[in-house]
């Protein structure tokens, strides 16, 4: 069946286009704005913007991330917290007063992940400053699932790795050349305006969106 | 409370009727449009940055189109080489049925959905139910209308009809340990703990597709809840569905699309979440085991054959043109009677459907250009439109080729002859002066009913003198008057 719809629909479109030419990417017209921010402005549009959408920026550093994360989450009442043992985040908070659960092998625990776990630390690959956007490319020490199914969700972002545009960050990671099994742009925490059009968070993903930015 | 609006049982203009005369309906979709028009515009500030963008949108989704053909082939042999499987459907029928197939294969009984308008324009839901496999909706507004038992209204807010009243109500009778509360956080809060349980255990994963990218065989998901992500990652089975025309040429192509379609839709710089999916997992890194895409026909490929109306299939489903129609925003997408509603709805649905079924649509217009004025990818809906009187009235020539199915739809004698005569009064002076004068002259004899003008204006009296003897008559008296001053002053 699939075979034949296939031929079928593929020759149709043929002969719709007749002789006509493909038109060549050289031939595009119109342009998308591009910047070119400084550092300081990469990390002041980013943190606005996230912010704008209910994104919480804590400004940390390299050896006061994790103390700053044990902070945030006693303030939240949460004391156990989904992290990669195998990544510098889980390595780092070995030696916190918070309960780790180690994402590693996450598949196994659906029960737990689903209805049990309050809050997931995971890294990030890279950061967009025109849109406030978190880049993640699950693997396996950070499933997909770990962003996305527990309330809370930390995000370790190294402030070097902001890029201006999804168009640069494309470029610069050389995404066209193969891409992983998942790219994420997260911008926010999960939101619906559903019902009567008003804003609600934590529809089906994380409530809250923390962002640790490393600088 | 909850409102039942059955699609098909009446007519279009019936439903035009019952719609305009709902005045919480009316207020509805007024305030949701202002709202979503206002959002637009406060995030497209720079007009000249915004006419350079929606150029290039236009440029990027044409190239795809010159080469949709190859670029099918391309994301496919791409895709199959990351591991997902491609199908093929011509008709809603071959898509259904291929979604059946894959879920009986896995022995499936449930399937959680994310937001899919062509899953609707298939009907698969009605479909499946039929054969014992039950289908959840977990999109908030598709969820609402799956247990309201309607249809999206809107294809980017589907449940923009509803009033949060209503919402309680229903939430109050059908989820448990959910009592009536108007607060809309505990209202999504209730439905995100209901449709958990769902996700948890759904067999197989169905979503929509924003953009294919056929360089790198990608499938783009856009969304603000992270139904889309749930659906694409927690069961072990993820089909998406999605129209041919959907695919763009590099993944270069995306950044510019994803801005024109977030910021046109609901005027947001970007969603909450864009989801790339290019493979199935890989090890332990989650998501499902088996990804499969359905490409749908359905009729595209009919406007595809004409290079006017192939501009239809440049769409990206950002609904921006129905946010800014007048005559959506009073009737609501319920009157339209098809999957799409509005401004693209009635350019593209007589594709679909064949313009039998829908010869009231390219009419249901005032043609005045707002949809083309914004949308993000320059398709010019009012000519479309034109175009689609045009082949509604027209019967096709011997041996012509047929570029929509039902040419000729509303072709009717009077009206051919009526237009037969006018043109031939309007071509003769002689005829005209005639036709003038005994209009004038016999005006008292004017009908004060005629069929379809009269139902909503009251009925055109030509005047007593024509506009051509007004000015021949005020010509002479100038002449005269200025003989007078002439011969005055000698």
């Amino acid at each position: 069946m699939s075979i034949e719809a296939r031929s079928n629909i593929l020759s149709r479109l043929r002969a719709g286009l007749g002789d006509s030419q493909p038109i060549d990417q050289s031939q595009d017209s119109g342009s998308a704005a591009s910047y070119q921010w400084s550092q300081t402005e990469k990390v002041d549009r980013f943190i606005n913007v996230i912010s704008s959408v209910n994104g919480e920026v804590h400004r940390t550093s390299e050896q006061g991330w994790p103390e700053a994360v044990e902070h945030i989450l006693k303030d939240k009442k949460i004391n156990q917290l989904l992290v990669s043992s195998q990544k510098e985040t889980g390595q780092k908070l070995a030696s916190r007063s918070l309960e780790l659960i180690s994402s590693e092998k996450l598949n196994d625990h659906k029960d737990k992940l689903f209805f049990s776990i309050p809050a997931a630390l995971t890294t990030c690959r890279s950061a967009i400053a025109e849109t406030g956007s978190l880049v993640l490319w699950p693997d396996e020490q950070e499933p997909r699932s770990m962003s996305l199914v527990p309330p809370v969700h930390l995000v370790l972002l190294k402030a070097e790795d902001i890029h201006n545009t999804l168009a640069e960050t494309i470029h610069a990671e050389g995404w066209s050349s193969g891409m992983p099994t998942n790219v994420l742009l997260v911008s926010g925490p999960s939101k619906t305006a559903d019902i009567a059009r008003i804003l609600a968070y934590g529809a089906h993903g994380p409530k809250e969106l923390i962002i640790l930015l490393v600088e | 409370m909850s409102e039942q609006i059955p699609l098909h049982d009446l007519g279009f203009d019936q439903r035009v009727e019952r719609d305009l005369n709902n005045p919480a309906l009316r207020t509805n979709f007024r305030e949701a449009m202002d709202f979503l028009m206002d959002k637009r515009s406060s995030s497209f500030t720079d007009d000249v940055k915004l006419q350079e963008l929606r150029t290039l949108g236009a440029s990027i989704r044409k190239r795809a189109l010159s080469k949709l053909p190859d670029l099918l082939e391309q994301l496919e042999a791409k895709l199959k080489e990351n591991g997902i499987r491609v199908h093929w459907a011509e008709s809603s029928e071959e898509a259904n049925q291929t979604v059946l197939d894959i879920a009986q294969h896995h022995g499936a009984k449930t399937m959680i959905k994310g937001k899919s308008m062509v899953s609707e324009e298939t009907e698969l839901n009605e479909f499946l139910e039929k054969k014992g496999i039950h289908p959840v909706e977990a999109d908030m507004g598709e969820y609402i209308l799956q247990l309201a038992e309607e249809k999206p209204s809107h294809i980017v807010m589907p449940a923009i009809h509803k009033s949060k009243e209503a919402i309680a109500e229903l939430f109050e009778q059908n989820l448990d340990d959910c009592e009536y509360t108007e607060n809309v956080d505990a209202l999504i809060q209730a439905a995100r703990k209901e449709l958990r349980k769902q996700f948890h255990s759904a067999d197989i994963g169905l979503t929509g597709v924003n953009f294919m990218v056929a360089e790198t065989g990608s499938l783009v998901l856009v969304e603000n809840e992270g139904n889309g992500r749930l659906a694409t990652t927690v069961p072990k089975v993820h089909i998406a569905m999605t129209g041919i025309e959907k695919v763009i040429e590099h993944l270069d192509d995306l950044p510019p699309l994803l801005t024109l379609l977030t910021n046109s839709a609901t005027g947001q710089p970007i969603t909450t979440y864009v989801n790339m999916i290019s493979s199935p997992r890989k090890g332990d890194e989650g998501g499902p085991e088996e990804v499969h895409l359905v490409l749908l026909d359905n009729g595209r490929t009919i406007p595809f054959a004409d290079e006017e109306m192939r501009q239809t299939l440049q769409c990206i489903r950002c609904a921006a043109c129905m946010n800014h129609c007048p005559v959506y925003t009073r009737l609501g997408g319920h009157a339209y009677g098809t999957t799409y509603p509005g401004p693209i709805g009635s350019i593209l649905s007589p594709h679909l459907l064949g313009l039998e079924a829908t010869k009231d649509l390219p009419s249901a217009s005032s043609l005045c250009g707002a949809c083309s004025e914004v949308c993000p990818v320059k398709i010019p809906i009012p000519d479309l439109l034109r175009r689609l009187r045009h082949e509604g009235v027209r019967k096709l020539k011997k041996d012509e080729d047929p570029v929509i199915r039902g040419h000729g739809a509303k072709y009717t004698h009077t009206e051919k002859a009526a237009w037969g005569s006018w043109s031939k009064l309007y071509s003769s002076p002689a005829l005209y002066r005639t036709f003038a004068l005994s209009a004038t002259l016999l005006r008292g004899l004017t009908p004060s009913k005629m069929k379809g003008w009269t139902d909503y204006r009251t009925s055109p009296k030509p005047a007593s003198k024509s506009l051509h003897s007004l000015v021949k008559n005020y010509r002479k008296e100038q002449e005269q008057s200025r003989n007078k001053e002439a011969g005055g002053s000698q």
